[in-house]
């Protein structure tokens, strides 16, 4: 199967798990949902810590802009739903952190936020957010279509929820050594796909 | 808090750090801002190949709280809107009061204040839906305020009746100018008015062509029985019943004949300004809720309220918000509208009336399960269909 192809296939499935939840259709769009909900949790788990009012909260408005727009969703449907996503999760926390801000006099009396040493990055929380990640989703894509591009995919996503390189030979039947070349590689390989296919 | 004694980490492995969650990436660097955005993109992938871990169940629940939410805030916005349009109208008029009282005073110009002036304002406290009274032989007209409303099926509200048609989406908003409706479906007296005012022969009843029945041998069938027609639509029917057994074009010509009796712009409603009357601001299946209700409306079968097999005399049941009888059930009601597929073809009137000759009809029979009888549900028929679950109501202008 092509490239292009599979990718307007990932396309429909996407579009198809949109229109169930907003048609209630099928299964009523709990595919949809179990999606958001496990990436919010996901979010929430590590660095970006929330409580699960607060998830349900960034899952309510995603739902609602979802049932506002969903309709209108052109090109690529995953990242649109992504940007979503991502835009409500960085909201909530923005909201917190305003919360939370420290103020202190200055020299002449007025509360100003106290300086924090650094400030944590919300990456993709622009404006150019849709197409960032749309780009990165060709890069993964391009990356899964690989004679070992399914495996190579076990590893990364087992990467990034914190597993170690012993854990991830383990789970895929790789040497430690293998896996630890493979991650080495990674930035490479993504920013090089990023120049080709972006 | 990082040890002076350990070596920064090279880009490389500050990278992977972000990548696999160990550091937290610092606004504004790129390198970070990079790894991090690597590492969303991943997690949302993997999220996407998980198992479902919702049913449908909880996804439906969540979707009705949702869209209700959604629903409140769309209705609250428009709330603001008229607020502060009202208190600049408010304005305004105070402007004008207080001008108007100043010139009276300056110029000492004698003014009354004129009836149309009075009824204006008391137009706005006057309940909006005249009080009923039993059908005559002209239609009693209710104004209905212009709105926007959805049209079509909307999910989680108009499907939960066991869904909708495919010729009911996609829902759509659509604005309505203010216009008036018949309280109820023209009546057997209003028509024969018409007919003895013009001498009108219907379409059943040129050259005995007669009316669409069911087949009493074998009622899934329909047959057109010659002998058969609105006078005698083959049941008992009394002044007050709908007329039945009327073509499209027996219906446009009784507004036509109406237009010039009374001097107004009498006409068939659009399938919008149906819809739209038929829900009375209700986003439900009925305008009384989302499930059937023989409180409400004349449908196949005889229990509870509804005790009629066939038509029932108009206004036996519940009006709606607007004031409206019969809006569900009792017979089917024409509209102007040539009939289209769906919502989504985006073609002109003039074109659409070309390409058939059928027109939308509205509302449901008596001989119909309940679910015909949803504010959304339309069906077709051609301009010269009629049938003993067939009639119609007018619409006027406003000026």
């Amino acid at each position: 199967m092509s490239a292009v192809s599979e990718a307007n296939q990932e396309n429909d499935l996407c579009r198809e798990m949109l229109l169930q939840f907003v048609e209630q259709r099928g299964d009523q769009g709990a595919q949809l949902l179990s999606v958001l909900t496990r990436y919010i949790r996901t979010c929430a788990y590590r660095h970006y810590p929330l409580s699960a009012e607060d998830q349900q909260d960034i899952l309510q408005e995603t739902a609602i802009k979802i049932l506002k727009h969903a309709r209108q969703v052109q090109g690529n449907c995953n990242a649109w739903l992504f940007s979503v996503v991502r835009n409500e999760y960085i909201d909530r926390l923005r909201q917190l952190q305003a919360k939370q801000k420290v103020f202190e006099p200055d020299a002449d009396g007025t509360l100003v936020p106290v300086a924090e040493e650094t400030t944590p990055s919300f990456a993709l929380a622009d404006q150019d957010l849709y197409n960032q990640v749309d780009c990165l989703e060709r890069v993964f894509d391009e990356i899964a279509r690989q004679p070992t591009g399914a495996v190579d995919m076990l590893i990364y996503t087992d990467y990034v929820q914190g597993l170690s390189n012993a854990e991830i030979a383990e789970h895929t039947g790789r040497t430690i050594g293998a896996i630890a070349k493979r991650l080495s590689g990674l930035r490479e390989r993504v920013w090089q796909l990023k120049q080709e296919l972006c | 808090m990082a040890n002076e004694n350990e070596p920064e980490p090279s880009e490389q492995e500050q990278w992977e750090a972000i990548v696999s969650g160990q550091s937290l990436p610092v606004a504004g660097k790129q390198s970070d801002e990079e790894a991090e955005a690597v590492r969303q993109v991943l997690l949302w992938r993997q999220a996407r190949e998980q198992t479902a871990v919702i049913t449908p169940e909880q996804a439906a629940r969540f979707y009705q709280h949702t869209e209700q939410i959604r629903r409140e805030r769309l209705k609250s916005s428009r709330s603001r809107t008229l607020g502060v349009l009202v208190l600049i109208g408010f304005g305004l008029l105070g402007a004008g009061l207080s001008l108007g009282w100043w010139l009276f005073h300056k110029q000492a110009v004698p003014a009354t204040t004129t009836a149309n002036q009075t009824n204006g304002l008391s137009k706005l406290t006057a309940p909006m839906i005249p009080p009923a009274t039993p059908p005559n032989d002209l239609p009693q007209m209710l104004e209905l305020p212009a709105g926007s409303f959805t049209m079509g099926c909307t999910a989680g509200w108009d499907d939960q009746l066991g869904g909708c048609r495919e010729n009911e989406y996609p829902a759509h908003s659509v604005q309505v100018k203010a216009f008036a409706m018949a309280r109820h479906e023209i009546t057997v007296q209003q028509f024969k008015r018409f007919v003895e005012a013009t001498h009108y022969v219907t379409t059943a009843e040129f050259q005995h062509q007669g009316c669409a029945i069911q087949d009493l041998a074998k009622p899934t069938a329909w047959i057109i029985s010659s002998e058969h027609n609105w006078r005698n639509p083959s049941f008992a029917q009394t002044e007050v019943h709908p007329v039945v057994c009327v073509s499209w074009q027996d219906a446009q010509t009784y507004t036509q004949w109406l237009s010039q009796e009374t001097g107004q712009a009498y006409r068939l409603p659009t399938e919008a300004e149906w819809e739209y009357a038929a829900r009375g601001g209700k986003i439900t299946a009925f305008y009384w809720g989302s499930q059937a209700d023989r409180h409400f409306a004349n449908v196949q079968g005889v229990e509870g309220q509804d005790q009629w097999a066939q038509t029932a005399p108009a206004g036996q049941f519940a009006a709606n918000p607007f004031g409206l009888h019969d809006m569900a059930g009792n017979v089917w009601e024409w509209t102007a509208d040539c009939w289209q597929q769906n919502y989504s073809m985006n073609i002109e009137p003039e074109a659409l009336c070309q390409q058939n000759a059928f027109r939308a009809r509205r509302g449901g029979g008596w001989d119909n399960v309940p679910a015909s009888a949803r504010s959304a549900a339309r069906s077709p028929a051609s301009v010269l269909d009629r049938s003993y679950v067939l009639g119609f109501r007018v619409v006027r202008e406003l000026p």
